[in-house]
């Protein structure tokens, strides 16, 4: 648990429950998320990552379990060294921009000129000097957006909990959030963030949590996830396209990508290869490991979705 | 970060939101601007003289009334200008309508139409019986004009005056003599007297209206403005931050109850700042009319006091609404029962001034939402209510305030993340009773 005084972990859920009436939006989650990483939550919508987001923060209490964050299963610490991006964006509409900052500052235990320096420095690196002095409410939606996060991070946490931080953002203003968000990864701050963009989850993530019905599904880096899944996928580009597939021994799913399919397969890739050249011409063949991507979808996929991409194969 | 730090983080944020924004200013200026002006506009109104002529016609079926009718209109109306440049009032000016063989329904017809015609205002008909004094007796006065009041009262007074005089000619009564026998005789009313180092009592002074009736109820208003000017903007503040999901970035960094506190502490700071503007008003308006010994520093003591109250308890009430729903138009349905027990001790004030130490007075004044609303007016009547009556009202309405707050606390962590619709009163007493 603990190395020469320092936690391992950033957060530690043991046993956690909880309900909303009949329905049981995470059950039994048990998850260490090591200090100094960036961990992505991903899943469905429903599925169960606000509520835990929630959880961590004390902001909804769980019904069985415990939640410890940097050891300390105390609320005071939870709120004061935690950074909190909620997916529902709101702040002061009526707060001048600066003002607001500081207000979220002191509410983290900071105050003075160390704070305004820090304020000063974010608006600077997210290009929002100009607007320092103006009310929220005459902010653009992005610039909101970089406004909440530096409200998240103004405090110096050494747990931020982002959800969803880059929906609705523009790619410039996501790279500049993307980046801003590395950078505290850099300082040393254990990251937290839900996402729906596998692709980010992919390059950002040193591990992905993956929550269904409020289950844990997945959970450890890219590598194992994968390797947990095996080479049982190929990608190939061939003449006629996904039709050219259809009746071929071994072919579980397609994933159509119009000039590329993704194929996962049950049978040896070879022999699926020999029969596919046999009925096709293949321009491009690749045994792959499955993308979190496919991952998420042979997990979170309805069965009847899933028949109906193996009557496509 | 220690506890209470951001409890009042939060409530200098409230205090200065609230505090900065124009919507306060002009409301915290609106009230006593709009009971300026309707005072004055009263007093406006008072001095403006109706001096409109009042003709009417009168058929007088006694023969013998007309004539002191006319006689008491002349003296009337040379009243009226003794004196003045202007006349102060409306001139009276009776015409006698003879029959002259005519049936009764042709006179009403030729007076109707000169009603309708506007040559007269209203006809009066004096039974043939009216001196007798017999019971039932009616005159009968007939004009469309039903909110000209003036006209009939004055009809009503002249004719009665003209009639009586008929019946003590009649009788050969002396009526000086028995207006002297049945004269009543009048009460002052007193302030005790005081008593001075040497025994000698001291000429005792009228008691004053103004202190007595106006004090009490000046006082009360100003405790309702102040407890109005920021209790209520708690349900709005919160449901804003429901609507605006503001209040989730905020719970990432405080508890719900260092929130609400800070709310309500915030709150408390805004009453504070209103009372301060509307006491200076108060003692300066009070010193100009020669009042200024009513504002006493045990006063002020009290105010504050039961404003704190007021402010605390009403403000968890509204805080628990504003948590509790999730659109306007439900929060202003659930606001009504609460803004009805905030006016209940305004509109019992009449009863409780009429006898203040009545039981129904004091039951109501330790009913805890509305002891500060009937105790600190009542403490400015001479010589207020006993110390046992203001102790237990402060003992009680403080004890309801605690209650008020942990019970709000419980429904704004519950309600505050709550989305969808929104509660009924029934879900808000289960999270009381869940947490």
């Amino acid at each position: 648990m603990r190395d020469g005084g320092a936690p391992v972990s950033a957060i530690e859920i043991r046993g956690v429950s909880k309900s909303f009436g009949a329905i049981r939006a995470v059950d039994d989650l048990t998850l260490d998320v090591p200090a100094g990483s960036t961990y992505g939550f991903i899943g469905p919508n429903g599925s169960g990552k606000t509520t835990t987001l929630r959880m961590i923060l004390n902001i909804l209490l769980p019904d069985r379990g415990t939640i410890a964050v940097f050891g300390d299963t105390s609320t005071t610490a939870r709120r004061d060294r935690v950074g909190y991006l909620p997916e529902e964006r709101g702040l002061y509409k009526r707060m001048k921009l600066r003002m607001l900052l500081r207000y979220f500052g002191r509410l983290k235990g900071r105050s003075g000129a160390d704070l305004d320096r820090a304020i000063d420095t974010w608006l600077a690196r997210l290009d929002l000097e100009r607007w320092g002095d103006k009310p929220i409410e005459t902010l653009s939606k992005g610039m909101a957006q970089k406004a909440q996060f530096i409200a998240a991070i103004v405090g110096r946490p050494e747990l931020v909990i982002l959800d969803e931080p880059f929906s609705g953002l523009d790619p410039v203003n996501a790279d500049v959030l993307k980046d801003a968000v590395l950078e505290l990864k850099k300082s040393g701050a254990t990251i937290v963030f839900s996402t729906h963009d596998m692709g980010t989850a992919e390059k950002m993530c040193d591990r992905i949590f993956m929550i269904f019905r409020g289950r844990k599904v997945l959970d450890g880096s890219l590598d194992e996830i994968q390797a947990s899944y095996g080479l049982d996928t190929v990608r190939v580009r061939v003449a006629g396209g996904a039709a050219a597939l259809a009746g071929i021994a071994g072919v579980e799913a397609v994933n159509d990508y119009g000039n590329m399919q993704e194929v996962r397969l049950t049978g040896d890739p070879h022999r699926f290869l020999a029969e596919l050249a046999a009925r096709s011409d293949v321009h491009y063949f690749e045994i792959a490991r499955p993308s979190l991507h496919d991952i998420f979808v042979r997990i979170a996929r309805p069965e009847s979705a899933l028949e109906d991409r193996h009557a496509v194969a | 970060m220690r506890w209470p730090d951001k409890l009042f983080i939060v409530a200098a944020a409230e205090a200065a939101m609230a505090i900065r924004s124009k919507a306060f200013i002009i409301g915290m200026m609106f009230v006593p601007v709009m009971s300026a002006a309707s005072i004055g506009l009263q007093r406006i109104s008072q001095r403006q003289i109706d001096s409109v002529p009042r003709r009417f016609a009168v058929v007088d079926e006694t023969r013998t009334l007309y004539e002191p009718l006319a006689q008491i209109a002349a003296d009337y109306n040379a009243s009226l200008t003794a004196g003045r440049a202007q006349p102060s009032g409306a001139q009276m000016l009776p015409e006698q309508v003879q029959a002259g063989g005519r049936s009764m329904d042709d006179v009403r017809r030729e007076l109707v139409a000169r009603v309708r015609a506007k040559q007269l205002k209203a006809f009066v008909e004096i039974p043939a019986d009216a001196v007798l004094g017999g019971a039932g007796v009616r005159v009968r006065y007939y004009s469309p004009e039903a909110s000209d009041t003036a006209l009939p009262r004055w009809i009503e007074s002249a004719v009665s005056r003209a009639a009586l005089n008929e019946r003590f000619r009649t009788s050969g009564v002396d009526r000086t003599e028995i207006m002297r026998l049945t004269r009543q005789l009048p009460l002052v009313r007193l302030d005790l007297p005081s008593i001075d180092a040497r025994g000698v009592v001291q000429e005792a002074v009228a008691i004053d209206v103004v202190r007595t009736f106006a004090a009490p109820m000046i006082t009360m208003m100003l405790l309702l403005f102040v407890v109005l000017s920021s209790a209520p903007a708690l349900l709005n503040s919160v449901l804003e931050e429901k609507l605006s999901r503001t209040n989730e970035v905020m719970l990432g960094s405080v508890s719900p109850f260092q929130f609400m506190g800070g709310k309500l502490v915030g709150s408390v700071a805004v009453s504070l700042v209103v009372a301060a503007v509307y006491m200076t008003a108060v003692y300066f308006a009070a010193r100009t009319w020669g009042y200024a010994d009513m504002v006493t520093p045990r006063m002020l003591v009290w105010f504050v006091v039961y404003g704190l109250i007021g402010v605390f308890l009403f403000g968890a009430v509204f805080i628990s609404i504003g948590a509790a729903c999730n659109d306007i138009k439900d929060s202003q349905t659930m606001m009504m029962p609460a803004m009805l027990v905030v006016m209940l001790p305004i509109l019992m004030w009449p009863n409780i001034l009429r006898a203040p130490t009545s039981a129904f007075a004091v039951v109501l004044s330790l009913v805890p939402t509305a002891t500060p609303f009937v105790m600190l007016p009542l403490a400015t009547i001479p010589p207020g209510p006993p110390m046992w009556q203001q102790a237990a009202g402060v003992t009680l309405s403080v004890a309801t305030t605690v209650l008020f707050v942990w019970a709000a606390g419980r429904v704004f962590r519950v309600g505050l993340l709550m989305q969808g619709r929104s509660a009924s009163f029934r879900d808000m007493m289960r999270w009381v009773r869940v947490g």
